[in-house]
C-alpha cells in the first residue's frame, strides 16, 4: 500500500498527473488575470506553474474556497418536457468521472466535515453525497499561521486535517528546504489514487515526508470552546453590537459565498415553453429578500437582524445542532470583505481570543 | 496626518456636543494599518476613534439610505466623489439636505496595496467646493499622484480593449465575467445605485437568475447595471476595488461615459444641473439610424 | 457559418402608432415578408428597455428590431428620442463587450411605410442568415 511518494519538483507531479489525465477530471489553482482561480489540469501551461507553485506555498488558502467542487455554485438536478398533454420528468444525469481537486487547504477540506453533518444526514442530499464519495481531495498543508488565519482558534490542525485523502507538502516547507513535493496519503482513496500515480515516469518512489519546519501551533493560542461561545451569545441577543456591525455592512454576499461553511441555496425553474430545468444556486443570508415570504412578510428585514442571525448561526445555532462552532478560520470574509467585518472582528467584540 | 484628525475630532465633538447633529458618519481605523471602515459616532467619547487617510475607501453617501438613519441628523464626510454622489441623491429626493451637515474634506487619492488606486489616477474632482459644505477642513493630507492622467489618458484601458477584435473582446469578457460569483457587491458599493427596490431584488417577476454557470446571465446582470448607472456614474471606483475577483468593472461604465461624451456632451454627475443625459433626450440629438440598412 | 436550413429567429419591438401600422398596411397590401419575424406591439419604441433586449437574445433570439416614429413625429412627442440615445449606448457598450452588435436593428418606420417595412424585415433576415445562429448570448440550459 503506497503511503507517500515524492516528486522532483512541481513540474514532474504536473506531468504525473497528466498520465492519468484520462481518466480523473483535474483541477489545480493558479492565476488568471492576476487572479486566483481553479482551472481544469488541461488549462494549465508550463508558465503557469509558477503562480500554481506560489499559491501552494503561500501560508493563506486561495481566494476561492473549493466548496464549489462539491457543492456547485449552480446546479441542475431535474430536467422536465411537457410533449402535447403528457408530462416527462428526469433526473439530469451526474458526472460520472471521478474527480481530483489539487490545492485546498486544510482549513477548506474540515469546512467539509461540517457539510457533510448538514446533508448527509437524513434526507440525504444525493447529489452532494455522490460528489463527495467521487472526489479526491489532495489538500496543501500550512506551516505556519496567515495572516488573517484562525485556525488554531478554530481547532483545524493545519498540518494533518481529518478531512482528506492526500496531504502535498512542498520540500521548501520541510526542514530539506528544496523544490521536492510529498504526497502522502491519509485515506483509502487516497492511496489508491497514490497507486496510480506511482507507476507514472515522473515518480521518483516511495519516501517518508520530511518534518515540517517553522513555528507551526502560535504557542498561546488555545482552540475555543464551542459551549463557551454558544453561552456568552445566548447574553448578546439584545445586544447594540450587532447595530455597529450592521451600521457599515453592505449587504452583499461576499462573506457567505467566499465561506466554505456556508451552505444555504435556492431551488429556482428556468423553463422556455415547453421544456426546462429545475436548478439549485447559491443563496446568501445577507440579501435583502432572502426570507421573503409569500404574503410578503418579511422576518429579517434589517441588516441588523441578518447581520446578528449570521453570526448567531456560526457560534449559537449551530453549535447545539451539530455540535461544532461553524467557522473554520480561514480568513477570507477578514481578506474579502469591504466594510471590514469578518469572525474575527466579531469574537474580540464579543470579548473572545485575544489574538483575534 | 496627526493634525487632520485632530481637527476631525474637534469638529465631530463641537457638533455633538451642541446637539446639532445626532451623529456623525466617518472612518475609523481597523487593527491592521491598511484597514480603514465606516463608523457612526454618537457620543464624545466615540468621536476620539474617527479619522481619515490614504485607506479611507467607502462611500459613505450610500449608508444614508438605510431606514436607521431616516429623520436624523447626521453629519457625513464627504471626499469628492462621494460629495458628487450625495447631490445627486439630493437632487432626486432621496435625502433631505436639512438633515444634514456636510464636512468637505480634500481627497489625496487612495492607495491600493502599496500604489495609488487607478481610479483616482484621473480625478481631478476630488476636492470638495467650500461654498457647498457647512464645515470644510482645513488640513490638506499630502496628495498621492502629482500629475493626474488627462480626460484623453484616463481612457487608455478602454482604447486597449478596443484594439481587439470582436472576438478577442468576446473572450476577454467571458474570462472575466465567468469569475463573477453574483456576490452584487458592485451594486451595493456603488453609491449612484439609489434605487429603492432594485431591479434585481424583485421577485414578481423574477428578473435575475441565480445560474453562474450561463454566461448569459451574467452578461444580463452586468450589462444592466452599467447602463443603469451609465450617465450618474461618479468615477469613484468603488465596483471594482469591492469586487474580490478583480473584474475591471468599472470599464463599463468608462466606456459609456465616453459615448455619453462623445454624442451628447460632457456631463459631470453632481456637478452640472440634473437631469442626467439619460433622463433626457432632444430633438437635435445626432440620429443614427436615420440611415439606410447596409 | 452558413447552415443550409437555418431561418433566424427575430423579435421585433414595433410602436403602435407608426410602425406597427405600417406592418399591417404591409399585411393588408399582400406585401409579403419574411414569416420568421415575432412582432411585439408596445406604445412607443421608448419602452423597449435594455432588458427586453437582451432577454429575447437569452432565449433564443438571433436578431432584434426595434422600430418606432420618425424623429418629430412620435405620438408622445419626446419618446422616441429617449429611444436614440438609449440604442446608440446599448449598441455602443454591445459591441465593446464583443456581443455582436449588427443583431440589434433600430429603424424608424412610419404608419404608411408599408414598403419600408417590408425591405427591412427582408434585408434584416438575409443579414442573418449570413450572421448564422446567435450563441454569444444564449441561455444554454434549454439546449440539454
Amino acid at each position: 500500500m503506497t503511503q507517500t511518494i515524492k516528486f522532483d519538483s512541481l513540474s514532474s507531479l504536473f506531468n504525473a498527473l497528466k498520465e492519468v489525465e484520462k481518466d480523473y477530471q483535474i483541477f489545480c489553482p493558479t492565476k488568471q488575470d492576476g487572479t486566483e482561480v481553479f482551472l481544469p489540469l488541461v488549462e494549465i501551461k508550463e508558465d503557469n506553474l509558477k503562480a500554481t507553485y506560489e499559491i501552494l506555498s503561500k501560508n493563506e488558502p486561495p481566494l476561492f474556497s473549493i466548496k464549489s467542487f462539491l457543492f456547485p455554485n449552480s446546479e441542475i438536478y431535474l430536467k422536465f418536457k411537457r410533449e402535447k398533454d403528457s408530462y416527462e420528468f428526469s433526473v439530469h444525469s451526474q458526472e460520472e468521472t471521478p474527480t481530483v481537486v489539487l490545492g485546498g487547504k486544510p482549513c477548506d477540506v474540515e469546512s467539509f466535515g461540517m457539510i457533510d453533518m448538514v446533508f448527509l444526514q437524513e434526507p440525504v442530499d444525493t447529489f452532494y453525497q455522490q460528489k463527495r464519495e467521487n472526489t479526491i481531495l489532495i489538500t496543501s498543508v500550512c506551516n505556519q499561521k496567515g495572516p488573517n488565519c484562525l485556525c488554531d482558534e478554530f481547532g483545524v490542525d493545519k498540518c494533518k486535517p481529518k478531512v482528506s485523502d492526500i496531504l502535498l507538502v512542498l520540500g521548501e516547507q520541510t526542514t530539506q528546504k528544496d523544490e521536492a513535493v510529498y504526497l502522502e496519503a491519509v485515506s483509502e482513496r487516497g492511496e489508491n489514487f497514490l497507486e496510480k500515480l506511482d507507476k507514472s515516469t515522473e515518480s521518483e518512489g516511495e519516501s517518508n515526508t520530511p518534518n515540517l519546519e517553522g513555528e507551526i501551533h502560535q504557542k498561546d493560542v488555545e482552540k475555543l470552546s464551542p459551549e463557551k461561545i454558544k453561552d456568552i451569545m445566548e447574553n448578546l441577543y439584545d445586544s447594540p453590537i450587532w447595530a455597529e456591525f450592521a451600521m457599515r455592512c453592505l449587504g452583499c454576499g461576499i462573506c457567505t459565498y467566499y465561506c466554505p461553511t456556508c451552505h444555504c441555496y435556492d431551488i429556482n425553474d428556468f423553463h422556455r415553453k415547453d421544456k426546462g430545468v429545475r436548478y439549485r444556486s447559491w443563496d446568501s443570508c445577507m440579501f435583502s429578500n432572502f426570507s421573503n415570504m409569500a404574503g410578503g412578510h418579511n422576518p429579517r428585514p434589517s441588516k441588523e437582524d441578518r447581520i446578528k442571525n449570521r453570526f448567531f448561526h456560526k457560534l449559537n445555532y449551530f453549535v447545539k445542532q451539530q455540535g461544532p462552532l461553524a467557522c473554520v478560520g480561514c480568513g477570507r470574509c477578514a481578506k474579502n470583505c469591504p466594510a471590514g467585518i469578518s469572525i474575527g472582528t466579531v469574537l474580540k467584540k464579543i470579548g473572545v481570543g485575544k489574538h483575534v | 496626518m496627526r493634525d487632520i484628525n485632530k481637527e476631525i475630532i474637534e469638529i465631530a465633538q463641537e457638533l455633538l456636543e451642541s446637539n446639532k447633529v445626532d451623529m456623525v458618519l466617518g472612518y475609523t481605523k481597523g487593527e491592521r494599518p491598511d484597514q480603514t471602515f465606516p463608523f457612526i459616532a454618537k457620543t464624545k467619547e466615540e468621536a476620539e476613534r474617527l479619522t481619515f487617510d490614504y485607506y479611507s475607501y467607502n462611500s459613505l453617501s450610500k449608508y444614508l439610505l438605510d431606514d436607521m438613519y431616516q429623520g436624523k441628523k447626521i453629519a457625513i464626510f464627504l471626499k469628492g466623489c462621494d460629495f458628487r454622489g450625495l447631490k445627486l441623491m439630493i437632487g432626486e429626493d432621496r435625502v433631505k439636505r436639512e438633515d444634514l451637515h456636510l464636512i468637505g474634506l480634500d481627497c489625496p487619492g487612495v492607495k491600493r496595496g502599496e500604489s495609488v488606486s487607478p481610479y483616482c489616477l484621473s480625478c481631478r474632482l476630488n476636492n470638495v467646493p467650500k461654498e457647498e459644505v457647512d464645515t470644510k477642513i482645513s488640513t490638506s493630507l499630502e496628495p498621492l499622484v502629482e500629475r493626474k492622467y488627462s480626460h484623453e489618458e484616463s481612457f487608455s484601458e478602454i482604447n486597449d480593449i478596443e484594439k481587439m477584435s470582436n472576438e478577442e473582446r468576446f473572450e476577454y469578457w467571458k474570462r472575466q465575467l465567468s469569475r463573477c460569483k453574483r456576490c452584487y457587491s458592485c451594486r451595493n458599493g456603488c453609491p449612484v445605485c439609489t434605487c429603492r427596490v432594485c431591479l434585481f431584488d424583485r421577485e414578481n417577476p423574477g428578473y435575475i437568475d441565480g445560474a453562474t454557470d450561463q454566461l448569459a446571465q451574467h452578461q444580463f446582470y452586468h450589462v444592466i447595471r452599467a447602463f443603469h448607472v451609465a450617465d450618474r456614474c461618479v468615477g469613484c471606483g468603488e465596483c471594482s476595488r469591492v469586487c474580490p475577483e478583480n473584474i475591471p468593472l468599472h470599464l463599463l461604465s468608462q466606456k459609456l461615459i465616453r459615448e455619453l461624451e462623445k454624442f451628447y456632451g460632457t456631463y459631470t454627475t453632481g456637478v452640472d444641473e440634473l437631469p442626467t443625459p439619460l433622463s433626457t433626450a432632444k430633438a437635435n440629438d445626432p440620429d443614427h439610424f436615420g440611415k439606410e440598412v447596409k | 457559418m452558413m447552415q443550409q436550413n437555418f431561418e433566424p429567429k427575430i423579435i421585433a419591438f414595433c410602436c403602435n402608432w407608426c410602425s406597427y401600422a405600417g406592418a399591417d398596411l404591409a399585411g393588408t397590401g399582400r406585401l409579403k415578408y419574411s414569416e420568421n419575424i415575432r412582432i411585439v406591439r408596445v406604445p412607443c419604441s421608448s419602452r423597449v428597455e435594455v432588458q427586453m433586449i437582451l432577454r429575447a437574445f437569452q432565449n433564443g433570439a438571433d436578431g432584434v428590431m426595434v422600430a418606432g416614429c420618425h424623429p418629430g413625429d412620435c405620438h408622445y412627442d419626446t419618446g422616441n428620442y429617449h429611444t436614440r440615445r438609449r440604442m446608440v449606448l446599448l449598441k455602443s457598450l454591445v459591441s465593446f463587450m464583443g456581443m455582436d452588435p449588427e443583431r440589434l436593428l433600430v429603424k424608424w418606420i412610419s404608419g404608411n411605410e408599408a414598403a419600408r417595412f417590408q425591405e427591412t424585415v427582408d434585408s434584416f433576415n438575409d443579414q442573418l442568415k449570413k450572421l448564422g445562429p446567435s450563441n454569444k448570448v444564449r441561455d444554454q440550459r434549454c439546449e440539454i
